[in-house]
């Protein structure tokens, strides 16, 4: 933990310190938990709940890593809250890596956060060793990702269900390359389309089908 | 012919007369034993047992000759017989949670009418059995989840205060070196940050057991807008404050709780939404002299206390509430996650300092509440 991570996450192309969104309900433990990231040279944003952390995002873009409570108000005891949080983060960004901390009931939870996305796990009490490595590793595959896509490769994460065949991963697949490179272009169809070979009347298509309005991206 | 006829009927007609009497004595004696049976059961709290063992006399005065029970109480066997067994008897056997009962009621050999009645009074002792039943699961099953919810809240609570001191304990061990100076400020700040949590646990869990034990503290004289206006600060809500000057007679940690219970529902809501908007809330509130028919004020620990002030709490923005009905009914929550005992807490620390809260919820206008307490006036 002594060693600073500036040099290892530090984003050399933009000379600005890497960014994260805490997202804790608990003004204490956010401010403390804030302090200790900023001391191992990170940029940290706070949010105490869904929206809040929705609108730091869309006020701050380059975010890529997130840390999360999945209890959040005004369901602070379930992890619906979070777990709504986490589904919104990653609908709008692939590369976007989420980190769950939380004190809910550690079995469920991780399955539930697994199952929306998240990136890694913690359980409260965590050591904050263990939320640095964590932090360290989230950041440096976000970065890789971002390098990724600019070279245009994009990975995607999906969730199949075996039963339900090879339609319903391929639409989901779908569905979420269209929204990253959508996202990507800001939402310009004709260079979307390009993007992805396609005509620009088959990415109507698939806003229609998949409901995908501008301000999703 | 005609006169042997007529005294024919008339000895028809007066024994019809007499078998409908002697039925309806009948019937009222046995109504009469099926309301002792259910004081009988009051007066025993609805305590399964208990009412086992105390119905016996009202059962043989009822017309039954023995009465055999065996009963598993949570595990436990209980045999038990009163009076005489007969070979004229009716049973019944229940079996719901932890508790079975086989239980048998016994009759002398008998006319049909006098059996039919003890057969019908037999019936509602069987009731009242089964109710008992459901009566000590309802409030066992509550109990546990009154238990589990409060672990469930307490857990995150302690969860976080340990994950607040693992934090700066690790601060504390790896200083990096040229942080110690911002380190000292982290400290200086999170521990006073730590023991707020924990005086935050403690004072939670104590107003939780004084609502449920109905102590309470020393009565003070409140100020009611320097009070309003502070917990408003604290949940980050604005409001439009209205009233006369008034000091409320109440000790300040329970006035203090009942308006954390009562904002704290706006502030949570208006997280919930969409927007992230606070409320601009309205707080009205007059003074009333005391009126000597109204109960009111009759529990306030104040001596005599000279007023009633009656505040009104709501959003004029707010929807109408779907289920008004719910909102002091203890363990419910709307978004099914809180402990659904805020609003509840809130009333019952009211009642104990000798006010009331009532919820207005027009079908077409935002939920008000109205919170009376003793005042000065």
């Amino acid at each position: 933990m002594s060693d600073n991570l500036t040099p290892s996450i530090h984003n050399a192309a933009t000379d600005l310190p890497p960014s994260l969104l805490l997202v804790e309900d608990d003004a204490a433990l956010r401010s403390i938990l804030r302090e200790s990231l900023e001391m191992q040279g990170l940029r940290v944003l706070e949010a105490a709940s869904r929206t809040a952390a929705m609108n730091c995002l869309s006020d701050n873009p380059e975010i890529g890593v997130m840390l999360i409570d999945l209890g959040l108000p005004p369901a602070e005891h379930s992890t619906t809250e979070g777990i709504a949080l986490i589904n919104a983060i990653l609908v709008n960004s692939n590369t976007a890596k989420v980190i769950v901390l939380t004190g809910q009931d550690e079995e469920s939870s991780a399955l539930a956060a697994i199952r929306e996305g998240a990136f890694d796990f913690l359980a409260k009490p965590a050591q904050f060793a263990d939320i640095l490595r964590a932090v360290k590793r989230a950041l440096l595959f976000q970065r890789q990702e971002t390098q990724m896509a600019g070279e245009g490769l994009t990975r995607l994460q999906i969730n199949a269900r075996i039963a339900d065949g090879l339609k319903a991963v391929r639409e989901e697949a779908e569905e979420r390359l269209v929204r990253q490179v959508l996202k990507e272009t800001g939402f310009n169809v004709y260079q979307s389309a390009a993007r992805l070979g396609l005509k620009r009347e088959s990415i109507y298509y698939f806003l229609k089908k998949f409901g995908i309005n501008r301000q999703d991206s | 012919m005609i006169a042997v006829l007529y005294s024919y009927l008339i000895v028809i007609g007066g024994t019809i007369l007499f078998a409908v009497a002697w039925l309806l004595h009948q019937a009222r004696r046995q109504s009469q034993r099926a309301r002792e049976l259910i004081r009988l059961n009051e007066t025993q709290a609805f305590d399964l047992p208990d009412f086992l063992r105390a119905s016996w006399p009202a059962l043989s005065a009822g017309g039954f000759s023995g009465l055999s029970w065996h009963l598993v109480w949570f595990g436990t066997d209980i045999r038990e017989t009163r009076g005489y067994r007969t070979t004229v008897f009716v049973s019944r056997d229940f079996d719901i949670g932890d508790i079975r009962l086989h239980v048998e009621l016994f009759m002398p050999k008998r006319g049909w009418e006098r059996s039919y009645f003890s057969r019908t009074l037999a019936e509602q002792f069987f009731l009242l059995l089964q109710m008992d039943m459901w009566i000590k699961l309802g409030s066992v099953r509550t109990t546990f989840e009154q238990t589990a919810r409060m672990s469930v809240f307490l857990q995150h609570d302690i969860k976080n205060l340990l994950q607040l001191t693992s934090l700066a304990a690790d601060q504390l061990t790896t200083i990096v070196p040229g942080q110690e100076p911002r380190l000292l400020e982290i400290l200086k700040r999170s521990l006073p940050a730590l023991q707020q949590r924990a005086d935050q646990i403690l004072k939670r869990l104590v107003q939780s057991s004084e609502a449920q034990l109905g102590t309470r503290n020393k009565a003070a004289a409140v100020d009611l807008y320097t009070f309003v206006s502070n917990a408003l600060d604290l949940h980050g809500l604005s409001a439009q404050l209205q009233g006369p000057e008034c000091h409320v007679l109440i000790a300040p940690d329970s006035f203090q709780s009942i308006l954390d219970n009562l904002l704290g529902n706006y502030a949570q809501q208006s997280q919930a939404g969409t927007s992230g908007q606070m409320p601009e809330l309205r707080v009205n509130w007059q003074l009333s002299q005391r009126n000597n028919d109204t109960s009111i004020v009759d529990n306030s620990p104040a001596d005599n206390p000279p007023g009633i002030v009656t505040i009104q709490l709501y959003d004029p923005q707010g929807k109408p509430c779907l289920n008004p009905e719910r909102l002091l009914e203890p363990f419910w929550s709307e978004h099914g996650s809180g402990r659904g005992i805020g609003l509840f807490q809130a009333r019952q620390l009211t009642n104990q300092w000798g006010g009331t809260i009532h919820i207005d919820a027009p079908a077409d206008g935002p939920l008000v509440f109205i919170i009376q307490l003793p005042a000065n006036c």
